[in-house]
């Protein structure tokens, strides 16, 4: 699970959950792969995104280190951000850990790289 | 002796070159585009002959219970013997003829799978490369059918619309194989693809598809989209289990989720379909594979109430199952 799948991760379908996002993040297994660098494609992704919620998911995993806690204006131009940008996005993977629910606790195994976001019949809102 | 050896030193200079040689692609492109139309003819010629013959197979079959309640009728009348025989030994060439036609366009497909080009052209799409997968695993999983091919052509058709829209998140529900997502992130690499199913195999399936094609897939295991975060997808498909079954049937999670459809075969599709309008990023597309039996007018109707415009993108019918792929937008 890549951290851009982690910023639009919510629990909120638990019953009694109201946000339940961000996700806390626990890593027990986190593999980088080298993925292309497109700047203009990273550029479109960045208004798609919680960026606060970004930071502290790569802060979490220890990859937070020369990323900006906030996006600059005019941060399109600046390749260095985008190159960093690209890498927590794309190139840092979950592959086993656990999702965890800010509100309620509800732990979410991610096995093999795949989050089970599945829920209970009785756990639903 | 030394002619021998500098003959090899050569053809391997320049296997070495081709390696590097950037006319190689060139060279690969060329025959593609050579082969390519006729393998799609071929592909496409398959297609037709196995429809005709699976419909020559239910007519000699029709045929046969007919024969079958004459020759009661006719208290075993003996002249009919041999031709309910024949029309059997005919209905087993037929058979034997179609699974051969099966695997032959099985082959084009893995054909045209390995010769994938991640196309920046944008009129066709490939079919991504599946035989990666053990055929045992499709006791679990839903095996890519003619339903999951009508998704692709359609979204083959749709391939200029949809890249007017510039998408950035595609998102497949109910992935399966993962096929047809996969087959999206092949025309459109510069996206980052999503999928769910609610059958973990599937999820294992679906990524591996896509790695083997080299698509970069986000797979989650999880119920439609419930817990992703609103506003998000460019665009979702959506494959649903859409076979009419009794309501107790449905809300499983392993292969009978692929299938089945409880009342009308719509349930799941009706809980996804309350889901679309939040889910979609403003300017998104969804599009949805229906059957008759669903009642398409009252899809329609359904996201018109939610503010959708719908269209039909294609539509074919299979053995005696009249499918169609809608798409909604706002």
């Amino acid at each position: 699970m890549k951290l851009i799948t982690h910023n639009m991760l919510t629990s909120k379908c638990l019953k009694g959950v109201l946000q339940g996002y961000p996700l806390a993040i626990n890593a027990t297994d986190v593999k980088v792969t080298e993925v292309d660098f497109n700047p203009e494609f990273v550029s479109r992704i960045i208004p798609k995104l919680d960026w606060n919620v970004l930071w502290g998911a790569a802060d979490s995993l220890g990859h937070s280190e020369g990323l900006p806690k906030t996006v600059e204006p005019k941060y399109e131009e600046d390749q260095e951000f985008l190159k960093k940008a690209h890498h927590v996005l794309l190139e840092v993977e979950i592959e086993e850990g656990t999702l965890t629910c800010p509100e309620s606790g509800r732990q979410f195994p991610i096995s093999k790289g795949i989050p089970n976001m599945l829920l209970t019949e009785a756990e639903v809102q | 002796m030394d002619d021998t050896a500098s003959t090899t030193t050569s053809v391997e200079d320049n296997t070495g070159n081709l390696l590097d040689n950037p006319t190689r692609d060139t060279l690969a492109e060329g025959l593609l585009g050579l082969l390519k139309p006729t393998v799609d003819q071929l592909d496409e010629r398959v297609r037709a002959t196995r429809i005709s013959q699976l419909e020559l197979k239910q007519q000699i079959e029709s045929l046969n219970e007919e024969l079958q309640k004459v020759k009661e009728a006719l208290n075993n009348h003996p002249d009919l013997d041999p031709y309910v025989k024949k029309l059997i030994a005919c209905k087993h060439k037929v058979t034997v003829v179609l699974n051969v036609l099966q695997a032959s366009q099985n082959q084009n497909r893995a054909q045209a799978g390995l010769c994938l080009i991640r196309a920046a052209s944008t009129d066709t799409m490939e079919t991504p490369y599946q035989n990666h997968i053990d055929s045992k695993d499709f006791d679990h999983v839903y095996e890519p059918a003619e339903d999951s091919f009508l998704l692709i052509d359609a979204l083959e058709k749709d391939l200029e619309f949809l890249s007017s829209k510039k998408p950035i998140f595609c998102l497949e529900v109910g992935s399966g194989s993962g096929v047809v997502i996969t087959g999206l992130g092949m025309a459109f690499p510069q996206t980052i693809c999503f999928s769910t199913d609610i059958n973990l195999k599937a999820c294992v399936m679906s990524k591996s598809t896509a790695s083997h094609n080299r698509v970069a897939l986000e797979c989650v295991n999880m119920d439609l989209t419930s817990c992703f975060l609103d506003n998000k997808f460019d665009i979702i498909i959506f494959n649903p289990p859409y076979v009419v079954t009794e309501s107790s049937e449905c809300g499983g999670t392993d292969i009978t989720a692929s299938w089945a459809g409880g009342v009308k075969g719509r349930q799941v599709t009706d809980r996804l379909l309350n889901m679309i309008p939040k889910q979609l990023a403003e300017g998104g597309v969804f599009y949805l594979l229906l059957i008759k039996e669903n009642i398409p007018e009252e899809v329609a109707d359904i996201m018109m109430k939610h503010g959708f415009q719908s269209e039909t993108v294609i539509k074919r019918q299979v053995r005696n199952e009249h499918q169609l792929v809608m798409k909604f937008y706002r």
